[in-house]
């Protein structure tokens, strides 16, 4: 890869010689725009980036301004990338948390042509003229325009851009995991707390979002811990739990949601870093995990300060600019201006003072005073009290500043504004902690006053908040938090254990009491002078914030929306706080009455192959086949999804059109035989001395006087009177029923009836098996059917007399044991042959060989429908939709005028259930005996009507009928059954008009002539 | 057709798995396979539905007693006793055997109120072992499997990825594993997928 492209002859020029967590004697060449870089391994592509002095990495999102990287951490706002090639690319994601790994492809974002010149910068120049709102405000006429202006503004605008290829080739993994205690975030508190609480055994889930463990220490260069530099007693720590058979430790996984009960998930990335990534290992896995208890040690984010030029590349976060220093062995600048609000900048300072940088430090407070601020003026560091950078400068990064004396509150300038040169600003402005997570899962915030920050209180979930998450900034609180933490969470699941001595931590003490500044002036009204970026991913200034205060929008999820602040990829980490304490000040309210938006997961964005995981392709759901599946697929058989199922839909022979062969298939049926493939149909056992009393309340019919070895047609209804499902039920014995189901309907009629015997009628003694699978079912209709059977070897006397229409008999088909059911869904002689599922394949294939002498012609699921609707036959959810009775059906033969009860019963007895005007099963004949009217088509009495037309109802089932020789339709109109003999008109999309005449619906064999063969 | 059985397998019909070939894939990581696993094939299964009365006839019939708590099996040599609720259980016995088992409780049980159903080509059975059985079924079952929670001797009706299973520990690393016949091979496909890292066999 390098050997293509020139490396850029400036390497690593502010790669520092100082110790660090990156590997100097590991060199890794990546590109970033076109251009071959060399970084080291360790190294993140922001660092590496850094290292080779580039600070302009991105445009924004609305003034395409230049941008840089603001930080070290998932938090992250401006430095987003776009990672890979074709299908592999991937957007957005934070430089910050790349690791390099050779050869690695990044480019930049929202810019056209390049990063250094971008045409959508004049936006920046215009940007009096885009204020909050400016979309709502400008396109919003004339209303039928905006698809027009929409294409063009998400052109411009919008984050990033998807991969080239849709099909992500990578694969992805999800896992469950249950443990005793997760603990979120893997700094010294985390570390701290997962060892506490493994000590009595607990199972222990570690997650932490960085590439190690460590959290902030890792950019620290001063902090002794138990003796030991604070990284040694990380590597101590982190051994001593890998040591532990119930800890898993999972780094490179962030905790991105928090759900009711302590249901986390967590995404690992577990191969992005990697140069070569193994086949058999998913590049992301999900976790979903249930915990008992929960620690929260997540860490706090830096603020930045809101003054004008803000955004440059080059104006970073103090504590990232340590990082970059401390972890990553990288000087981001040589003459740096330190502007805080808060002593932790100070150790910014000094470590850049260390390293050889020229440094000014610009304090808002107007007397400083501490541990911290003494170190620097006894290192020679200079220190301008009560001053502020009001103003920076530059073009692709910041060049020079303007600073000026403020008042004591931060909010106006009270002297001479003086210039100075740089190439780096470190702000701080305060920390913030991350309570995210605590916030998603319900908790409660309360504001700190003195720290000025939203901090957790009451949990709503078994969990705990620790270390900076917690507000609690100082170290050695957060540890005897992480102690406590730990012995408690253990102790809640049962694992009592005595508490490890906290931490001895050795730091320059510094107090955690920020000035409240949270708008440097800067001498302009505002909307004028330079802009104040309050969230740099959406480009939201400070006067943005204010114009939308004047404009109305005092709530601040209302503020959110209008101006756009904390939206994004990063969610406002480092912006929301800002934001709504400008909002607060200018509604003149206090920050916890304007209070903060709602924390939603994800934590950071997730890729949603993880969360698809291998539900994909031929995994995405399950496909039920039949045991003779072998046969229809061998035989040309095409298919259709019945549910999971896969029913043969037809058998086309060579050349035949799907026409041809459901005609030959039909006609088979009704000439020589057919045989279809049953075994789908939903199955039921029924058992025990209350189930005829059962059946009864079950189906709207009359079951008690059955006779064994009978079958019975029955309809089932909802308890609001609609038809829900159909089939035949057959006395197996006296207390024993054997009940069919349509194939879609086999698992919600078994849950229906488990309902009511287990919750209603607990008094009835029935037991219920499902045996769908217990048979495969051959069905041969056909005049021919008999004979068929008869050279099978059955050993039943199959004469009409001895084995009459809707009857049962058991007996044996070529010597296997077989249950058949004289049933009929085509209106001819049939036999409905229930097997031993585990021989369904070979009693098809018999059958098969001894019917050819008889014509015997496999039908698929399209001729069965065609077959049963010459008849007249209902096919539930086609001819119904959950709002149609038995009556609407013309089926009141079914209903039972003597029965005290039914499911449905009182329902039938409304009112308005006897309406004429409702929808009733038809016939239709259309009057193009060629033409089939299409299924769902609207029927109307007068086509020529105005619009909207008065409907009718609609075409439910509609074939070409080749017995007859011309097609045939069932519907369902208002008021159908007083319609027979009526002309009704069908309008079509293409303007032409169908034309019909409403009959009875059975068309085949009125008189079931036919029906002994 | 059956009306001369040329062999066992003629009798006994065609398995759930009968079209998925032996299969394999190494340990990347070297070292022996995280899963093997097989369809018992033919495995007898008789769904017994009655309260704890008919416990004493199962006893005599069966060999082994109901398991006394919820989620939990009995075992007696190669039959179980599996607690599905508290008025079903299911029993798996040796192949063939199911009918006898069925008539013996039928003519052993005095009260009126059960019912013992024939499922044996409803439901397959599939033995799963390996170091890794555990790891790869966590990925689509959502319970906790870990050996402290789901010991030998447990059970438990879920969902593994989207199959209704149910699972039994027979050790800790040993399962058994019954699905809807017609469930499978897509149980079967997920089982080969799963295991990609850990390499698996499949066995007929």
């Amino acid at each position: 890869m390098a050997g293509l492209l020139k490396v850029s002859k400036s390497q690593q020029v502010a790669r520092i010689n100082a110790a660090s967590r990156i590997d100097c004697s590991k060199p890794v060449t990546f590109i970033f725009d076109g251009q071959a870089y060399i970084g080291f391994a360790g190294d993140t592509l922001a660092s590496a980036l850094l290292a080779n002095d580039v600070h302009l990495v991105g445009r924004s999102f609305k003034y395409h301004r230049p941008r840089g990287i603001l930080a070290a951490g998932s938090e992250e706002p401006n430095a987003l990338i776009r990672l890979g090639k074709g299908a592999y690319a991937e957007p957005n994601l934070r430089a910050t948390q790349i690791e390099i790994f050779e050869g690695l492809y990044a480019e930049s974002q929202n810019r056209t042509p390049s990063l250094k010149f971008d045409i959508g910068a004049i936006n920046s120049v215009l940007g009096r003229f885009f204020p909050a709102g400016f979309y709502y405000k400008t396109f919003m006429w004339p209303a039928a325009m905006w698809m027009s202006y929409e294409h063009v503004i998400r052109h411009v605008a919008g984050l990033g851009k998807a991969a080239d290829d849709h099909n992500d080739p990578d694969r992805y993994e999800k896992t469950h995991a249950h443990c005793d205690i997760l603990v979120a975030g893997g700094g010294a508190a985390g570390l701290m707390a997962a060892l506490q609480a493994a000590c009595g055994g607990a199972r222990i889930i570690l997650a932490d979002e960085q590439n190690e463990f460590g959290g902030w220490l890792l950019g620290e260069a001063n902090v002794i811990i138990d003796g030991y530099p604070a990284v040694s007693w990380i590597a101590d720590v982190v051994r001593q739990l890998k040591a532990l058979q119930n800890v898993t430790l999972l780094p490179r996984t962030t905790v991105f949601g928090y759900m009711d009960h302590n249901f986390l998930t967590l995404n690992e990335r577990v191969t992005d870093h990697l140069e070569k990534r193994p086949a058999h290992l998913p590049r992301q896995r999900m976790w979903k995990v249930r915990a008992q208890q929960v620690i929260l040690a997540q860490g706090a984010h830096e603020r930045p300060l809101v003054f004008a030029g803000n955004d440059l590349p080059g104006v970073m976060l103090a504590g990232a600019v340590r990082t970059y220093v401390n972890r990553y062995g990288v000087c981001p600048g040589k003459r740096a201006i330190v502007i805080s609000n808060n002593d932790d900048a100070y150790r910014t300072a000094l470590d850049l003072h260390r390293v050889g940088t020229k440094v000014l430090i610009t304090d808002l407070r107007a007397k400083p005073q501490g541990p911290l601020v003494r170190a620097a003026r006894d290192a020679g560091i200079e220190i301008l009290e009560g001053h502020a950078v009001i103003s920076a400068y530059g073009t692709r990064r910041v060049a020079r500043v303007e600073i000026a004396p403020i008042d004591d509150s931060a909010t106006a300038i009270t002297g001479e504004v003086m210039h100075r040169d740089c190439d780096l600003i470190a702000m701080s402005g305060g920390l913030s902690p991350a309570v995210h997570l605590h916030s998603q899962a319900r908790g409660k915030l309360k504001w700190d006053d003195a720290k000025l920050c939203f901090s957790p209180s009451a949990t709503h979930e078994p969990s705990f908040n620790i270390g900076a998450c917690n507000g609690s900034f100082d170290l050695a609180t957060g540890l005897k938090e992480a102690v406590r933490a730990g012995t408690k969470a253990a102790s809640a699941t049962g694992h009592n254990a005595i508490s490890l001595t906290v931490p001895d931590v050795t730091i320059t003490k510094q107090n955690w009491h920020p000035l409240a500044a949270w708008k440097i002036p800067n001498g302009h009204l505002a909307g004028r002078g330079p802009k104040a970026f309050v969230d740099f991913q959406n480009d939201v200034t400070a006067s943005d914030v204010m114009l939308a205060a004047r404009e109305g929008y005092q709530s601040v999820e209302h503020l959110k929306r209008y101006t756009t602040t904390g939206m994004g990829t990063d969610q406002g980490k480092t912006s929301n706080i800002n934001a709504l304490a400008i909002l607060a000040d200018a509604l003149g309210n206090e920050i916890p009455n304007v209070g903060t938006t709602t924390f939603r997961m994800p934590y950071t964005p997730s890729n949603i192959g993880a969360i698809a995981g291998r539900d994909i392709g031929a995994l995405f759901d399950p496909v039920r086949l039949t045991r003779m599946d072998n046969w229809h697929r061998s035989h040309g058989a095409t298919f259709e999804h019945a549910g999971q199922w896969m029913r043969a839909w037809y058998y086309p022979k060579e050349n035949e059109t799907m026409h041809e062969a459901v005609s030959r298939e039909v006609k088979a049926a009704r000439t020589t035989a057919g045989i279809l493939d049953a075994s789908t149909l939903g199955k039921i056992d029924i058992r025990g001395r209350d189930a005829s009393k059962f059946l009864n309340r079950l189906y709207t019919n009359a079951w008690s006087k059955l006779g064994i070895g009978k079958c019975r047609y029955g309809l089932m209804l909802k308890d609001d009177g609609m038809v829900m499902d159909d089939g035949v039920t057959t006395r197996i014995a006296e207390n024993h029923f054997h009940m069919t189901t349509t194939t879609g309907g086999a698992t919600s009629v078994l849950d229906w009836m488990e309902e009511w015997l287990q919750t209603e009628w607990t008094n009835l003694e029935v037991y219920l098996t499902s045996v769908t699978e217990q048979w495969s079912i051959a069905t041969v209709s056909g005049p021919n059917a008999a004979k068929i059977l008869e050279d099978a070897g059955i050993d039943i006397d199959l004469s009409p007399a001895n084995f009459p229409f809707m009857s049962m008999k058991n007996g044996h088909i070529g010597g296997l044991p077989a249950r058949i059911f004289r049933i009929s869904f085509t209106g001819e002689l049939s036999y409905e042959i229930n097997i031993a599922a585990r021989h369904g394949l070979a009693l098809w294939t018999h059958l098969m060989k001894v019917g050819s002498a008889h014509g015997i012609t496999p039908y698929g699921t399209e001729a069965m429908h065609v077959l049963r609707a010459e008849k007249g036959f209902i096919i539930v959810g086609q001819e119904t939709d959950g709002s149609v009775t038995p009556h609407d059906l013309g089926m009141d033969w079914i209903i039972s005028k003597s029965k005290p009860d039914f499911i449905g019963k009182r329902a039938l007895a409304r009112e308005s259930m006897g309406n004429d005007n409702r929808k009733q099963l038809v016939g239709l004949l259309c009057s193009d005996p060629k033409t089939v009217i299409p299924e769902g088509a609207h029927a109307v009495f007068d086509a020529e009507q105005p619009l909207p037309m008065d409907i009718l109802g609609q075409v439910t089932s509609s074939y070409f009928s080749p017995n007859f020789n011309r097609s045939i339709a069932m519907a369902m109109l208002k008021g159908g059954h007083g319609l027979m003999g009526k002309s009704i008109y069908f309008p079509m999309l293409d303007g032409t008009v169908l034309n019909a005449k409403v009959v009875e619906p059975l068309f085949y064999d009125p008189k079931g002539a036919r029906i002994d063969g | 057709m059956a009306n001369s059985p040329k062999n066992k397998s003629m009798f006994f019909g065609q398995t759930a798995l009968a079209d998925k070939p032996t299969s394999k894939s190494i340990n990347p990581n070297g070292g022996i396979l995280g899963l093997i696993f097989r369809e018992i094939e033919h495995l007898g299964k008789l769904n017994i539905r009655g309260d704890q009365s008919i416990n004493a006839a199962v006893k005599v019939a069966i060999g082994c007693n109901f398991p006394s708590s919820e989620n939990q099996f009995q075992s007696a040599g190669e039959r179980h006793v599996i607690w599905l609720s508290p008025d079903e259980h299911l029993l798996l016995c040796e192949a063939g055997k199911e009918k006898i088992l069925q008539d013996d409780l039928t003519r052993m049980i005095k009260t009126e109120n059960f019912a013992i159903t024939d499922v044996s080509d409803s439901l397959c059975a599939l033995s799963l072992s390996g170091p890794a059985v555990r790891d790869v079924l966590a990925k689509g079952c959502s319970l906790d499997l870990h050996p402290s929670k789901f010991f030998s001797g447990a059970c438990a009706q879920s969902l593994l990825s989207h199959a209704a299973v149910t699972l039994m520990a027979l050790s800790n690393d040993k399962f058994i594993l019954i699905c809807r016949t017609s469930f499978a091979p897509y149980v079967h496909d997920w089982l080969v997928d799963a295991s990609l890292e850990y390499g698996y066999q499949f066995a007929v």
